[in-house]
């Protein structure tokens, strides 16, 4: 019988397993920094937005290596489809009467919609696809980690600069905008990083799953504390746990570890309500 | 006490599409001054109040704050704001009494990280307002008052020149309403200049020395005793405000 010490090595030593929980070790960090700000505004649904329309650039790098020889990640692809949709998400926020749910619903059915109808006019759903839509671990690969790193540091410098404002406009958006706060400029600047948290956690969650990260940590924390930034330092502690429990259950059980990783953080979730009641 | 001009509206419109709100309003806030604006439901109050703060852009005429557009980076962070929704903020939300008095100092430091003096600052308005005891409570858990008082706190703790407050009365019970008029009303001994809206007249009058009484038009304005002598206020009272 397999130890689970046995097993904790046998995780650690391996190399696609390490990259695996270096690259969840970071998304750990930044899902909840940046969904503590997104949460407490009702905008948790904009993670699965974004998701979905980075599935459509993802799609589109995909077709463009297969039919014009393009040898780069879809990541980077998707990077920018999805910093342009969520610029284009707070243009129609900001310019149309709809409902503020209405335009995360057009842009997370038609970034789907878009990903899907690239792919069946440019190649056939490959497994490749699949990794993207449910994530896998098999498919972070050195570069990924790279870009993981450096997208956490710009995501973290950011907040570490702007979060006196992120935090004002999140309490009180009338009164930020009455003190001078430049408030559409740092709405710009929270939707670019949750984009950019987006693209870098799709790999290993998937686009369906990966607002979870954004959620869930959040949800958890903000029952066990009155303070906001300690909420901040839950969520992020929550977020590491939910990132290395699923990984090594993923591997224990043989389950697919982006759905583990959001099982795992709605049980600490419920965990949480019930210490926080 | 110097007598400067800190908030001047001069013939100011306002309207939404073709419906106005507020028509050719003209008045100026010396320094030091205790301004009620009082009118009844629709009447443009708190209209005025977002014209002042450069929240609005009005249609016509001119508004000058601390001698400058009222959306001047430079006059914003000398003005303390305390919204009409104040008393229903996200009790959800977790953050402290601290973190949201702390908010205050966020237009004065900008991006630079907070400094001893911005704790000093922020300690010294929980303590004007007499909630230090309550700094590491969770801000949804406190009373309407102690709510009111804390977003007071914010203000006192941005060095705000000039308090703004629209309807602060709302959803908190007769003691808390008299301890915050006690509150503003030693604020206003110290040299503050407030603007205040508040449904409760009787009350109002009670505190405030200028008068500012709108519908659609100004229809009064000037001192307090002037305003209860031109205008029968029992009769006021009686009739529903």
């Amino acid at each position: 019988m397999v130890m689970p010490l046995d097993m904790f090595s046998e995780i650690v030593t391996t190399p696609f397993m390490q990259r695996a929980i270096l690259v969840g070790m970071c998304i750990g960090v930044v899902g909840p920094l940046i969904g503590s700000f997104l949460v407490h505004r009702e905008m948790a649904l904009i993670g699965e937005a974004l998701a979905h329309t980075a599935f459509a650039g993802v799609a589109i790098g995909i077709v463009a290596g297969t039919q014009m020889d393009w040898g780069g990640s879809p990541l980077f692809v998707a990077l920018a489809v999805v910093i342009l949709a969520a610029l284009g998400l707070q243009y129609l926020s900001t310019h149309t009467d709809a409902y503020g749910d209405v335009p995360l619903a057009i842009l997370l059915t038609g970034g789907f919609a878009l990903g899907i109808a690239v792919i069946t006019w440019g190649v056939a759903f490959t497994a490749q696809i699949g990794q993207y839509l449910y994530g896998s671990i098999l498919a972070v690969s050195w570069t990924s980690v790279y870009l993981m790193f450096a997208l956490s540091v710009v995501v973290i410098s950011i907040v570490l600069v702007t979060h006196k404002q992120l935090l004002m406009i999140t309490f009180d958006r009338e009164v930020a905008r009455a003190s001078g706060i430049r408030v559409a400029a740092y709405d710009t600047i929270l939707i670019v990083m949750t984009a950019i948290v987006v693209v870098g956690a799709m790999q290993m969650l998937g686009a369906i799953l990966v607002a979870a990260m954004l959620v869930v940590p959040v949800a958890a924390a903000m029952s066990l504390t009155a303070s906001f930034y300690r909420s901040i330092w839950l969520s992020i502690g929550v977020g590491e746990l939910m990132v290395l429990l699923g990984i090594f259950l993923s591997y224990v059980f043989d389950i697919a570890t982006g759905a583990m990783i959001v099982l795992v953080g709605i049980g600490l979730y419920l965990v949480a309500l019930a210490i926080g009641r | 006490m110097v007598n400067d001009v800190i908030l001047s509206l001069d013939d100011v419109s306002f309207g939404y599409g073709d419906e106005p709100v507020v028509e050719e309003i003209t008045f100026s806030v010396e320094r030091g001054t205790f301004l009620g604006l009082v009118g009844p439901n629709g009447s443009g109050k708190s209209t005025v109040l977002k014209l002042a703060l450069g929240l609005l852009t009005p249609e016509d005429g001119e508004i000058s704050l601390f001698g400058e557009h009222p959306s001047s980076d430079d006059v914003r962070s000398r003005v303390g704001y305390v919204p009409q929704r104040g008393s229903e903020i996200d009790r959800r939300m977790p953050i402290t009494v601290e973190e949201v008095v702390t908010l205050g100092r966020v237009p004065t430091a900008g991006l630079r990280p907070l400094r001893r003096n911005d704790r000093e600052r922020v300690n010294q308005a929980l303590r004007r307002v007499g909630i230090e005891s309550l700094n590491d409570r969770r801000m949804g858990s406190l009373s309407g008052g102690q709510r009111q008082r804390a977003l007071v706190a914010r203000a006192l703790a941005a060095d705000a020149e000039l308090l703004v407050l629209d309807e602060p009365t709302v959803g908190i019970d007769a003691n808390a309403r008299s301890s915050l008029y006690d509150l503003l009303d030693s604020l206003h001994h110290d040299g503050m200049t407030i603007v205040l809206i508040d449904h409760d007249l009787g009350t109002l009058v009670e505190h405030v020395d200028m008068i500012a009484q709108l519908n659609r038009h100004l229809e009064f304005f000037g001192p307090r005793d002037a305003f209860l002598e031109e205008l029968s206020v029992v009769g006021q009272l009686a009739g529903g405000w």
